[in-house]
C-alpha cells in the first residue's frame, strides 16, 4: 500500500450513521456539554418536511432555541450577521445545520461570529485565523454527494462588496455528522443521480490525484465499493431505505478523502462550468469525470487500474489484464452515467449538451467553453492534476465533454 | 432483522502527521491548538538516545517554552502523576507531548484527566463515571514499541484502568528521527500486536466502513513491511509504515473493542515475562481457524487485507480465512528465520499446561463476539499449546 514521505490527515468528526441515527442527537449535544441548539436550514429543506423529521427526533429531549430556514441557495454575509444576532437574541448555545452546503457554510460562518463575540467576519478569513475551538455544531445533510459535513472550510459571499470569503480550519469542522436515511429518502431521481457521482468524483480524484496518502485512499475505496453497488439502485428505487443510507455513508467517506488529499481537474473544470453557466457541481462531476481519467492515465495508469477492484468488483478485477484496466474503469463510469440517463428517464445529462436549464434552454452553450476554459486557469484545484494543463488542454477536454466523445489520445499533452 | 450494516459511531480525533521532517510542524501545530507552553514527558532510555536533543532543536526558534520530564520508568503510578501534576502547574505548562509508548502515555492520558480537575479524579475515570470533559492538548510522539493503547482513549497506571474517549491524542506525529529503529524481536512483537488488533477488527461483529478501513490499512502495511523493517533497520519508510499501521489499528480498536486473541494475549502475558504481542502473533492462526466455521465470518474481507488486491481476486469462495492462515504461519517462519529467540510455541513462554485452564475462564467472557463459550477458548488453548510452528 503507498504510503507519501509525508502526509497529514485529519477528520475529528464522529460520523453517527443509521436509520434512526438523528435520536443520538439529544445525547451527542449533551455530551459536548450543549442543551439549545438552533437549527439552521432552507426553506426546500423545510419544505420536504425534513426539518420536522429532525424536530420530531430531538425535541422530546431539549429545547431547541429557535429554527432559522432562510438561508439561500448561495450563502450570505448579510443573513449570516442575521441568524448569528438571533442565535445571541434566542440563548442558543450550539447549531444544528440542517441541508447541504450553503446550509453548512452558513452555519459555520454564525459559528465564527458567536464563538468569537466578533462583529466582523472578515477578520477570520483565511487560514489559521482561528485559534480555539467554535460552539458545538452538528451537520445533517440532506444530500448524498458534497461531504462538506466534513470538510474544514466555509465560504461565505458578501453580495454587496461582492467578496467570496473562504474560511479554513479545523476549528470549523463540525463535532458530529449525522447521516440519517430519512433525510434523503425524498431526493429526486436526478439529483440522487448527480450528488452521488460527485461524492465517486470526490473519491475517484483523490485516489489517482498527487496528495493520496493511506487514509484518503482506503477511505476512497470504501466510498467507491459502497456506490457502485448503490447508486444505480438507490435511483430506480428511491426507497431503498439501506441504499439510502449506504449512499450517505459513501459521500461522508469521500469527504473524508478528498479533504484530506485535494482534487484535480475534473473539479478544475467543474467550477468553472458551475460558475460561468451556472450548472450544478453534481452535473458537472458526472459529465467530467471519466475525462480527468483518460486526460491523465499515461501519469497514473497503475493506480487508476486498482479502481477496477472497487467498482468492478473481484472477479472482473482478476480477469483483467493489467493493461485493461484503466480502460475499463473508464467504461464502467461511462456506463453508470448511461444507466443513470436512463433510470431517470434522460434527465441525468451525459454531456454538456444535454445540460438544460430551468426554462429548457441549453445551460452550456458551446459559444462558452472558451469562458469556461479561462476561468478554470485560475483554479486552484489545477495544480494537484497529474498532467499539466493550459488553456488549449482545457478546451479541448470541455468540446470532447460538450459532446461526449472520447478524448482523442493522439492530442493529449504528455509532459 | 439483523442490524443495519451500514449503521454505526465512528469517531478518530486525532490529526496524523507521519513522515519526513514531521517533526517540523510540531510548533505550529502546537500554536494551532493554543498550546505555547508544552510539557514533554519521555523516559530516561529516549532521552539518552538523542531524543531530548532532537525536541530541544525543534522548538529551537518557535517561540514556544518548553519543559521536559525524562524519568517516566516502565510501571508508572499514582505518586508519579501527583508529583507531575506538581510541576505542570508550578512551571506554568498550558499542554502535554508524550515521546514514546506504552508507560509514558499512560502517564500523559493519567496526568491530562488529572489536570481537567484534580488528581482525585482519576478514580471517577477508572470508575467510568468522568464526564466527557475537555482535556489539554495531548501530542503523542510514538515509537515502534507499541502497547496497543497509545491512540487509544484507555490508560493503565499500576492497578488503575482509566477509560475517558477525550484522552485521545489530538496529535500523532510519526517521524524517522523517533520512530527509531528497535530490537528485532520487540518490532516483531509490535506489529503482531498491531496486526492481531486490525484482524480482529475485521472479526469484530460491530464492524463498520471505518473500522474496516483503517484495519486494512494497518494489516497491509505489516504485511509489506514488517520483514523489510528487520532486515533493514535504517529503512525509514517501513518502520513509518509500521507506525502508521498501529496507529490505524489502534483507532479500529478503539471503535470496537479488544477481540479473544487480543484478551487472551494480554492475560498471558501478565503471566509471564513475554511481551503480549509474541503470544498473540501464535495463537492468531488457531483463532482464525475456530473463526473458519462460522457463517458469518468475513473471511474474503480478510484475505483482501491480508494478501492484497492481486491475490484476493483469484481465491476460491470460501478460502479466505485458510489462505490467510496461511500467510500467518509464512510470516511467522520468517520471523523465526530472522529472531534467533522467537518463540515458536506457547509452549516456549514460560506457562504450564495447567495454566490454560484458568486462563481460558479469564478471557472466555471477553472479546467482540460477547457470548464466546468458554469450551472454544480452551480449545484454541490446546491447540496453540499441541502446536510447534
Amino acid at each position: 500500500m503507498y504510503l507519501p514521505g509525508y502526509y497529514e490527515y485529519s477528520c475529528r468528526v464522529k460520523i453517527v450513521a443509521g436509520h434512526d441515527a438523528l435520536e443520538r442527537i439529544p445525547d451527542l449535544l449533551s455530551d459536548i456539554g450543549a442543551r439549545r441548539p438552533m437549527v439552521v436550514t432552507d426553506k426546500g429543506v423545510a419544505g420536504a418536511g425534513l426539518a420536522d423529521i429532525v424536530l420530531g427526533a430531538i425535541s422530546d429531549h431539549l429545547e431547541v432555541g429557535v429554527v432559522a430556514d432562510d438561508v439561500p441557495p448561495d450563502s450570505d454575509l448579510r443573513v449570516v450577521n442575521r441568524l448569528a444576532a438571533l442565535y445571541r437574541e434566542r440563548g442558543c448555545d450550539s447549531l444544528l445545520a440542517v441541508g447541504g452546503g450553503s446550509v453548512m457554510d452558513t452555519a459555520k460562518g454564525i459559528n465564527i461570529i458567536v464563538s468569537e463575540g466578533a462583529d466582523d467576519l472578515m477578520k477570520f478569513s483565511g487560514a489559521g485565523a482561528l485559534k480555539r475551538p467554535l460552539k458545538p455544531l452538528i451537520a445533517i445533510p440532506t444530500t448524498a454527494g458534497t461531504g462538506s459535513e466534513v470538510t474544514l472550510v466555509a465560504v461565505v459571499k458578501d453580495h454587496e462588496r461582492h467578496l467570496k470569503m473562504a474560511f479554513v480550519s479545523f476549528f470549523l469542522l463540525p463535532d458530529a455528522a449525522v447521516l440519517d436515511s430519512r433525510m434523503t429518502m425524498s431526493l429526486p431521481a436526478p439529483i440522487t443521480a448527480a450528488t452521488g457521482m460527485d461524492a465517486l468524483t470526490h473519491a475517484v480524484e483523490a485516489y489517482y490525484c498527487l496528495s493520496k496518502n493511506p487514509l484518503s485512499d482506503v477511505t476512497a475505496l470504501a466510498a467507491i465499493r459502497l456506490i457502485s453497488g448503490n447508486l444505480l439502485q438507490v435511483t430506480r428505487n428511491p426507497g431503498d431505505r439501506e441504499g439510502r443510507l449506504a449512499m450517505a455513508n459513501a459521500a461522508t467517506l469521500a469527504g473524508m478523502a478528498f479533504s484530506n488529499s485535494m482534487v484535480g481537474m475534473v473539479h478544475t473544470l467543474g467550477h468553472a462550468t458551475g460558475s460561468v453557466c451556472g450548472v450544478p457541481h453534481g452535473v458537472c462531476m458526472a459529465i467530467l469525470l471519466p475525462y480527468g481519467l483518460e486526460y491523465n492515465r499515461h501519469k497514473r495508469e497503475a493506480v487508476m487500474g486498482e479502481l477496477l477492484f472497487p467498482i468492478g468488483g473481484p472477479g472482473i478485477y482478476g480477469q483483467t489484464p493489467r493493461e485493461e484496466r484503466t480502460p475499463r474503469v473508464i467504461s464502467y463510469i461511462r456506463q453508470l452515467n448511461e444507466d443513470l440517463h436512463t433510470a431517470t428517464g434522460g434527465r441525468h445529462a451525459r454531456f454538456f449538451a444535454e445540460v438544460m436549464d430551468r426554462e429548457g434552454r441549453p445551460a452550456v452553450p458551446r459559444e462558452r467553453l472558451p469562458d469556461i476554459a479561462r476561468a478554470a486557469l485560475g483554479d486552484g484545484s489545477i495544480f494537484y492534476n497529474p498532467e499539466d494543463l493550459d488553456y488549449d488542454d482545457l478546451l479541448m477536454v470541455l468540446e470532447a465533454a460538450w459532446e461526449g466523445l472520447p478524448l482523442d489520445p493522439g492530442r493529449i499533452r504528455k509532459g | 432483522m439483523s442490524p443495519s450494516p451500514n449503521s454505526f459511531v465512528f469517531c478518530s480525533p486525532a490529526k496524523v502527521l507521519s513522515g519526513n521532517k514531521a517533526l517540523e510542524n510540531l510548533p505550529v501545530e502546537l500554536a494551532g491548538m493554543d498550546a505555547c507552553r508544552p510539557l514533554i514527558l519521555t523516559t530516561a532510555g529516549l532521552a539518552s538516545r538523542g531524543m531530548e536533543r532532537t525536541m530541544a532543536a525543534v522548538f529551537a526558534d518557535s517561540g514556544l517554552t518548553v519543559g521536559f520530564f525524562t524519568g517516566i520508568p516502565a510501571f508508572p503510578d499514582r505518586k508519579l502523576v501527583r508529583a507531575l501534576y506538581g510541576l505542570y502547574r508550578d512551571r506554568g505548562h498550558d499542554s502535554l507531548i508524550a515521546l514514546g509508548a506504552g508507560p509514558v502515555l499512560d502517564v500523559a492520558k493519567a496526568l491530562n484527566i488529572a489536570l481537567s480537575g484534580a488528581p482525585e479524579d482519576l478514580e471517577a475515570a477508572a470508575a467510568g463515571t468522568l464526564a466527557n470533559r475537555k482535556l489539554r492538548p495531548l501530542t503523542a510522539i510514538p515509537n515502534l514499541d507499541v502497547s496497543g493503547y497509545e491512540m487509544t482513549r484507555y490508560a493503565s497506571l499500576s492497578s488503575l484502568s482509566l477509560t475517558a474517549p477525550t484522552a485521545v491524542p489530538e496529535l500523532i506525529v510519526l517521524d524517522p528521527r523517533t520512530v527509531l529503529p528497535e530490537a528485532r524481536k520487540t518490532t516483531a512483537a509490535a506489529a503482531l500486536l498491531t496486526l492481531t488488533q486490525a484482524v480482529e477488527a475485521f472479526l469484530h461483529p460491530g464492524r463498520n466502513q471505518l473500522t474496516d478501513a483503517y484495519a486494512y490499512g494497518a494489516t497491509r502495511y505489516v504485511m509489506e513491511n514488517l520483514p523489510t523493517a528487520l532486515k533493514h533497520p535504517s529503512h525509514h519508510s517501513s518502520r513509518i509504515a509500521l507506525a502508521n499501521a498501529a496507529f490505524f489499528a489502534q483507532t479500529a480498536f478503539d471503535n470496537l473493542s479488544g477481540g479473544m486473541i487480543f484478551c487472551l494475549g494480554m492475560a498471558m502475558a501478565r503471566r509471564c515475562a513475554v511481551s503480549p504481542g509474541l503470544i498473540m502473533g501464535l495463537l492468531l492462526p488457531h483463532g482464525l481457524l475456530l473463526e473458519m466455521d462460522r457463517e458469518e465470518t468475513p473471511g474474503r474481507d480478510l484475505f483482501l487485507a491480508v494478501g492484497g488486491a492481486e491475490d484476493y481476486a483469484v481465491i476460491e469462495e470460501g478460502m479466505g480465512i485458510r489462505k490467510a492462515v496461511d500467510r500467518f504461519v509464512e510470516l511467522l517462519l520468517e520471523l523465526q528465520s530472522l529472531i534467533p529467540d522467537f518463540p515458536r510455541s506457547i509452549r516456549d513462554i514460560g506457562l504450564a499446561k495447567s495454566d490454560l485452564e484458568e486462563l481460558s475462564g479469564a478471557a472466555g467472557n471477553v472479546g467482540g463476539r460477547g457470548s464466546l463459550a468458554l469450551s472454544e477458548v480452551r480449545y484454541l488453548l490446546d491447540k496453540a499449546w499441541e502446536t510447534r510452528f
